[in-house]
């Protein structure tokens, strides 16, 4: 009997073993030795990147106003329908500001979250893919214009996350996260509060992990993309004719 | 005798414990997944060639304001930028280099978010999900009831089939990356295949 009970301890030991093994090696994210001092040198080398950054998208923001302008005051008229033409795919691309009926939804971390340093909280944070699916349903409901915290979301905007950062068209954004939408409120709503269109992010705002507001707005303007835009790999199949 | 059972209850606990809090560590770890684990250094990186990106766009739109005052080269320039936008608006055939990744076997909305999300952040200039490009009157993938993908107006069955144009080595080169989307896809959905190919031609 004693013996059995030997083997029958023994076995659940080497269980509880390797339990922990594959506890302990569960690839989580792990808080670093010296959170606050790579926080502290994180910041600083930040500042610089992002002071640029604002910096570079004004200018951007302020060149395409300027070529538009230029483009609307040019006298030729054999070019007239050629300025109408690009008008109307600068408006396609997102170049041109876009005023009318929509949403915005404000995506807050939960009140507990932790943002920086050692002791991040993953549930609590408003996530990359939080963005992604609420954009995507954006899209899916036909919204004329989309930006996350007044960044133009085009449908080749990337939003990433690099740790517990976010990037929107590989910019920086810092919560609350704002995402304004101009189109039909009432189908962006709809499908918005469809639980089972997004339901991880209903869930947690339920369980207040997160908070998750909406509210519809008679009058807005979405403004144009800062970001750049490559066609070094692109040519079109008819390269003839305007 | 009782002694024993205590014992051997009290283990029971303690296994069932550790089941439970393995479970779940693995739960979170699947919650985290879409997203993956980088660090600083990434982030500055990524920072970094955006400036770099940011300033190349200035000096190409600076060039642009500067030949539309130019009587002479202002037609030319309309026209160029005509071309261009053109090809960035989803309404006229491209080609170019770059690569396919048919995915075989059943994904979810997200991950097909995840996937198209991470061409484009690694470069992609345009990309098409089963033959339909995503230019911003066409983003957004629908799921309909039964689990299907729908995409302006279209269904989607497997096998899905991405094309991106852009630089396929480099394309390629980042979604293999440990830890990257295609190892993410294939952990978090077990029957899945994935092959990637590099095209000198693509067309959309």
């Amino acid at each position: 009997m004693v013996k059995k009970l030997t083997i029958v301890f023994g076995i659940v030991g080497v269980l509880i073993g390797v339990m922990l093994t594959f506890q302990f090696q569960t690839s989580m994210p792990l808080s670093l030795d010296f959170a606050a001092d790579e926080a502290l040198a994180r910041e600083n080398l930040f500042k610089e990147f992002l002071d640029e950054q604002l910096y570079l998208q004004d200018r951007i923001i302020n060149l395409r106003g300027e070529i538009s302008q230029t483009e609307a005051d040019l006298n030729i008229q054999s070019e007239t329908a050629n300025l109408e033409i690009l008008e109307s795919l600068k408006m396609e691309v997102g170049l041109s500001k876009v005023h009318g009926i929509g949403l915005t939804i404000t995506l807050q971390d939960g009140k507990n979250a932790v943002r920086e340093g050692a002791n991040v909280s993953d549930k609590d944070l408003v996530q990359a893919s939080d963005i992604r699916d609420l954009i995507n349903i954006l899209f899916a409901s036909n919204a004329d214009a989309i930006a996350i915290n007044d960044q133009r979301v085009i449908a080749s905007s990337a939003i990433a996350s690099v740790g517990t950062t976010i990037l929107v068209n590989n910019a920086y954004i810092t919560p609350p996260f704002l995402i304004s939408a101009v189109g039909d409120s009432d189908i962006m709503l709809q499908r918005i509060l469809n639980d089972s269109l997004l339901k991880g992010l209903h869930e947690r705002n339920k369980k207040q992990n997160i908070l998750f507001k909406i509210v519809v707005k008679n009058i807005m303007t979405i403004p144009i993309y800062s970001g750049d835009l490559k066609t070094n790999y692109l040519n079109l199949v008819n390269k003839d004719g305007l | 005798m009782a002694y024993r059972k205590v014992y051997i209850a009290l283990v029971a606990v303690v296994l069932g414990f550790f089941i439970i809090t393995q479970g779940r560590s693995f739960e979170n770890a699947t919650e985290i997944l879409r997203d993956g684990e980088d660090n600083v250094f990434q982030e500055l990186k990524i920072l970094k060639e955006k400036n770099v990106a940011l300033r190349r766009e200035i000096e190409d739109l600076e060039a642009v304001s500067s030949k539309l005052t130019d009587q002479n080269l202002a037609i030319s320039t309309i026209k160029e930028e005509i071309a261009k936008y053109k090809k960035l608006s989803g309404k006229y055939p491209i080609f170019g280099q770059g690569l396919v990744i048919t995915v075989k076997n059943e994904i979810s909305t997200p991950w097909v978010i995840d996937l198209v999300n991470e061409l484009f952040s690694t470069g992609a200039e345009a990309v098409s999900l089963n033959g339909v490009r995503i230019v911003n009157f066409t983003a957004g993938i629908d799921t309909l009831p039964q689990g299907q993908l729908l995409i302006n107006g279209s269904i989607l069955s497997q096998p899905y089939t991405f094309q991106a144009i852009g630089d396929g080595k480099k394309l390629l080169e980042i979604l293999q990356l440990p830890g990257g989307i295609i190892d993410r896809l294939e952990a978090n959905f077990a029957k899945i295949s994935i092959n990637i190919e590099i095209k000198d031609v693509i067309q959309m």
